[in-house]
């Protein structure tokens, strides 16, 4: 599949075409946009974490000067169908119990903030000064916030209408587990638990939606996928799909999984606009954004590692318990992520012999939401770092583990159905081992032991999703998986092409550029980019889950490949030679017959011919010049691995560590721009220490939140963290018409057992595990203490 | 301190009129006393670059501008406490024609990557090059602990600012006047 | 959240009790709290003002008093709800005499705050419980004296 074109632009790094506008102050985002007559929605959410409405009175709150309405659930419920339409829930199989919602709750609350009126007012400030004289009353109901007491027989339900509190549960199993364990020399078994942390993008959440009754519904909102939205709109609403529009801003700022669900606000906004007949502006403020969105991971896992005494893993159980929280967001509705985690759990690791039991359970706290490394922190954390464990038990070489266990043979299916295509991951593993030095940090520790320093080494890998196939995507979220793209010749030879996904920083306008150039033989500047209009651009399911570079990206190569012959049967006609439509290079905007380098023909009078002078066609011949592709691979599954190394050192008296050095080695296929692929490789490691070390969405046991500042969910600052070394070990996919991949979003997922492993090797104390995440000053003081009681 | 109480006690109704300088020019205005002067560049000044990131904590810093000479965030003021002042926001640092250091260091070292946060981390940038000539990697990563980045890591945004600093370091007095005028 | 704590009145039980249970006593004494009106039977309806700083508000609510045994011991029930949240306490109160001038009170309860009083002050909660029941008992001591010289 793979062919070669001239590559000028593709692996490049070029400064990105986005970047001028932003660094002005030039860019829109949401909050930027506004409409004349716009009107603001500020919501009032619940201070309990699981109670009763008994009254809302909202007189005070209408009777305020500069008020527009005040709107309750029952009202928006009439309105619209319950949100969890069937389009947009997983079929994953397993046992589902859905939950019912509407926008605004009705006669009960499930955590606190989840909204319960919308004001509407003239400015901001009015509808918060309203928000203030509304008064409702509650009364209390139990609150739940551990899962496993959520689980119980005896523990009070969430949903009155559900015969328990699990949302989902299933199990992803191959191959005979009792007999590898009965087979196994060692058998680890350990509890581990990712606590629930996130993203939090920079941007909040945020829409402008407004009404008529001749072009419907149109909705600005700082979607992943705004395609879906639309579909989820039509479908909850009940509106025509032609009065649905959705448009995602050029600029929105940072998403990382969270802005991809289907979330109540948006619902309420549309409802909003078509009552009022007058747009409306939401704009979510960090406190709802903190209580609300971005926070995922929260999976305890009981697993268990089935070992040879040469380290070879031949089975792999585990319980896997997801605090899924309400579980009441479109798409995902709590457990995706959970399940893909589970799916890969095993990782880069050929393990023949696997059960995962997977129970997601509702309590009475927001509903998990995605985040970069989609479901798979806490498993990557317990896998990797386990099999440090392993090594230490079997007084093995971590190194030798590894190695022994690593996937060699590609195409690779895992026991959990995860297709593996191709790469080198043994060689990425060696790579960072030589790049770290590992052999001569194992001196150094030696040395540095004598002077009673505690340096430690650690490395852990991640084999993260690149876009994800139909075959996959249809199941777990009920949309298609391929990427799809329009490339379109204009009346004046320049380039447009439109692509159905909806960036969020990546740099989609530059990348894309590069690609499409060098297909067609122009410069980036002859490319302009469309994306985010529902009414514009291909179906498609959304920038995420590394689908660009892979998926989306490839549909544009397809489309415009599509375009060449026809492109030369023009040229051909217009010079008067005899061509097959395959024999012109594509260069310097024109097109130039192979045989004859002196017959060309520059590009913009084949878009003149194509689109204004059709009567110079040869005849018969269709007139424009555009082509709209899907692209799938053929295979399964995409993936593309990270190795990550750290060096670092432990102070045992206090459990605070430095990093010393961390390394990445990542392979992405082709690199389209590696400066962008370094800068995602930095973006994700910095989250996931963010993740590991310093965030925690944290919760008392009434349920209220604790972390709904900055100052509370402490994302790393640029004092927080270390350099980071990126080194490039790129091999191309035969999946892909270029050999490029995704990346970007798995990147956070080895950072725990990176350092947890590199922290347990420096301290060298017998029994001193980390089982628990975060990684703090004080957990790893604990740890210490405990591994040095004898039990 | 006192100010923000007084204008708490109004709500709803007090107004004052305040002058302030934004970008070499001269604005008059109206406002409610209580509005944040956040809102008052980015909703009567129509100057959206400058960006609320944290609503009102001071946290997050993509607020961030340069007032009387001083990096501030501008969440953490009300528009009447500027009355007066000389500002500079994103919009005052340089043109796609002629950027300054600082913008061209972030694009040629890919210092962004979704740009929320990259005008209040420039201003932030701005009062450190006014100040420091050659910053150390140490100097530039405790400058910018007011401003929080969600995408880059901050490796390219510590790259962009060596890349100013080199570029200011290798310019005549007359043009570090000039280009850090504020 | 606990709270929790030992406080020395300069009065026997019987005055203590009657002080610690009198509204007006309780206007004057308790931080915070700026009316008192009888809806029933130890019933009454409360206007607070709590919070921290920022997040300062005004609450209404009621105040109950249960279980009492005068000049032995006592339930207060405490809810207040308002535009930031809400403040619930249930706190047992139980006196002990020591000597006809000393009554020793001990007090033994659960307190919690929700919304974003809870969100942004939460950690700081239980140093301000404490603060406020130091605040409440010296003004109460206070209250104790005025007794004693007015008898």
């Amino acid at each position: 599949m793979t062919s070669v074109t001239e590559s000028k632009w593709v692996g490049r790094s070029i400064r990105r075409r986005e970047d001028p506008r932003l660094l002005v102050g030039a860019g829109k985002y949401i909050a930027d946009y506004s409409i004349p007559g716009m009107a603001y929605l500020h919501v009032v959410r619940s201070t309990h974490g699981h109670a009763r409405i008994l009254n809302i009175d909202i007189s005070k709150a209408e009777d305020y000067p500069g008020v527009v309405a005040v709107i309750t659930g029952q009202e928006v419920a009439d309105a619209m169908k319950p949100m969890l339409v069937s389009s947009i829930i997983p079929n994953l199989g397993g046992e589902l119990q859905i939950p019912t919602v509407y926008p605004l709750a009705i006669d009960k609350v499930q955590w606190v903030g989840d909204p319960i009126v919308a004001i509407i007012a003239e400015s901001k400030y009015i509808a918060e000064d309203a928000a203030q004289l509304v008064e409702i009353e509650y009364e209390k109901l139990p609150v739940l916030t551990d899962p496993e007491e959520a689980m119980k027989p005896d523990a009070p339900k969430i949903y009155d209408n559900w015969k328990d509190n699990m949302l989902w549960k299933g199990q992803l199993a191959s191959g005979d587990v009792d007999k590898a364990f009965k087979e196994a020399d060692y058998v680890l078994s350990e509890r581990f638990y990712g606590h629930r942390t996130g993203a939090a993008p920079m941007e909040t959440r945020g829409a402008v939606a407004s009404y008529d009754e001749f072009t419907g519904l149109t909705i600005h909102v700082n979607t992943q996928r705004p395609h879906i939205l639309r579909m989820a709109i039509s479908q909850i609403m009940s509106m025509p799909y032609d009065k649905v529009r959705v448009i995602a801003p050029k600029d929105v700022g940072g998403a990382f999984g969270t802005k991809a669900p289907i979330y109540r606000e948006e619902l309420l906004i549309s409802y909003i606009a078509m009552k009022l007949r007058r747009p409306v502006k939401w704009v979510e403020n960090r406190m709802e954004s903190l209580m609300t969105i971005g926070q995922e991971r929260d999976q305890i896992h009981y697993l268990e590692l089935a070992v040879t005494k040469e380290g070879k893993i031949i089975g792999l159980r585990d319980r896997l318990i997801a605090d899924s929280g309400d579980g009441r967001i479109g798409v995902y509705l709590g457990f995706v992520m959970p399940w893909l985690g589970a799916a890969y759990l095993s990782n880069a690791y050929d393990i023949p012999n696997v059960q995962i039991d997977v129970s997601c359970v509702v309590t009475n706290k927001p509903s998990l939401t995605p985040s970069r490394a989609f479901g798979e922190f806490p498993g990557r954390f317990a896998m990797d770092y386990a099999m440090h464990l392993v090594a230490r038990e079997l007084k093995l070489d971590p190194r030798d583990v590894f190695e022994k266990n690593i996937i060699k043979q590609f195409p690779h299916v895992t026991a959990t159905g995860i297709t593996h295509d191709s790469g080198d991951y043994e060689g990425a593993f060696r790579t960072l081992i030589e790049a770290l030095d590992y052999d001569r940090v194992r001196q150094e520790q030696a040395e540095a032991r004598k002077n009673g320093r505690l340096i430690g080494v650690g490395f852990a890998m991640g084999a993260e999703m690149s876009g994800l196939g139909s075959q996959i995507f249809v199941p777990m979220e009920n949309q298609p998986g391929y990427g799809a793209a329009t490339v379109k010749i204009d009346t004046h030879g320049m380039i447009q092409v439109f692509e159905g996904d909806s960036p969020q920083g990546q740099g989609h306008e530059t990348t894309l550029s590069q690609v499409v150039a060098d297909e067609l033989g122009v410069t980036m500047d002859d490319i302009y980019i469309s994306y985010g209009d529902t009414f514009v651009t291909p179906f498609a399911s959304g920038t995420l889950g590394n689908r660009g570079a892979s998926y989306t990206f490839s549909a544009a190569v397809l489309a415009c490949r599509k375009l060449r012959p026809k492109i030369q049967q023009i040229a051909a006609h217009l010079l008067g030679v005899e061509s097959d439509g395959n024999d012109f290079t594509f260069a310097n905007k024109e097109i130039v017959w192979k045989k004859d380098p002196s017959k060309k023909i520059a590009l913009r009078d084949i878009a003149d011919a194509a689109i204004l002078g059709p009567t110079k066609l040869p005849r018969g011949m269709e007139a424009g010049l555009e082509a709209t592709a899907y692209f799938e691979a053929d295979i399964a599954g995409m993936l593309s691995i990270g190795v990550h190394g750290a060096v670092v050192e432990v102070n045992p008296d206090t459990g605070d560590f430095k990093i010393l050095r961390y390394v990445v080695v990542d392979d992405c296929g082709v690199p389209i721009n590696p400066m962008i692929v370094r800068g995602q490789v930095h973006g994700g490691v910095v989250m996931g220490m963010g993740n590991a070390r310093f965030e925690k969405y944290a919760f008392d046991e009434a349920g209220q939140p604790l972390s709904t500042t900055l100052m509370e969910y402490h994302m790393p600052s640029a004092a927080d963290v270390p350099d980071i070394e990126v080194i490039e070990y790129n091999v191309p996919t035969p999946y892909t018409p270029l050999g490029s991949k995704g990346k970007g979003e798995g990147i956070p997922g080895p950072v725990p057992a990176t350092l947890a492993s590199a922290i347990t090797d420096a301290l060298n104390i017998p029994g001193f595990k980390i089982l628990n995440l975060p990684i703090t000053p004080e957990s790893i003081w604990r740890s210490i203490n405990e591994a040095k009681v004898p039990t | 301190m006192q100010p923000i109480q007084e204008a708490q006690q109004t709500v709803g109704n007090g107004m004052k009129t305040i002058q302030v300088r934004v970008n070499g020019k001269i604005a008059k205005k109206e406002v409610p006393i209580r509005m944040l002067l956040v809102d008052f560049i980015r909703e009567e000044l129509a100057l959206t670059g400058t960006h609320v990131g944290c609503s009102v904590e001071g946290r997050c810093g993509a607020c961030t501008i340069v007032l009387n000479g001083d990096a501030v965030k501008s969440c953490l003021m009300l528009a009447v406490q500027a009355d007066g002042a000389d500002i500079m926001t994103v919009e005052g640092l340089g043109t796609t024609d002629k950027l300054h250091p600082i913008q061209q260091g972030f694009w040629e070292k890919h210092g962004l990557q979704c740009g929320f946060c990259t005008p209040g981390m420039m201003m932030s940038v701005y009062n450190l090059l006014k100040t420091t000539r050659h910053p150390s990697i140490d100097e530039i990563r405790d400058a910018l602990v007011g401003n929080l980045c969600r995408c880059t890591g901050y490796e390219h945004i510590i790259q962009a600012v060596q890349y100013a600093a080199d570029q200011v370091a290798a310019m005549s007095k007359e043009e570090r006047d000039e280009i850090f005028s504020y | 959240m606990k709270v929790n704590g030992t406080y020395d009145i300069p009065a026997n039980a019987i005055t203590t009790y009657e002080l610690l249970t009198d509204p007006d006593v309780l206007v004057r004494t308790m931080p915070g709290l700026k009316s008192l009106k009888s809806i029933g039977d130890n019933h009454y309806e409360a206007e607070l003002e709590v919070g921290i700083s920022v997040v300062k508000g005004r609450y209404k609510g009621t105040v109950k008093l249960e279980d009492e045994i005068a000049g032995e011991q006592f339930r207060l029930v405490m809810n207040g709800q308002g535009p930031l949240g809400f403040v619930e306490m249930n706190m047992f109160v139980q006196l002990e005499q020591t000597s006809d001038q000393q009554t020793k009170v001990h007090c033994e309860g659960e307190a919690s705050v929700g919304g974003v009083v809870a969100g942004i002050g939460q950690r700081m909660m239980s140093g301000v419980a404490s603060m406020l029941m130091g605040q409440f008992f010296t003004a109460m001591r206070k209250e104790a004296s005025k007794a004693k010289n007015a008898s």
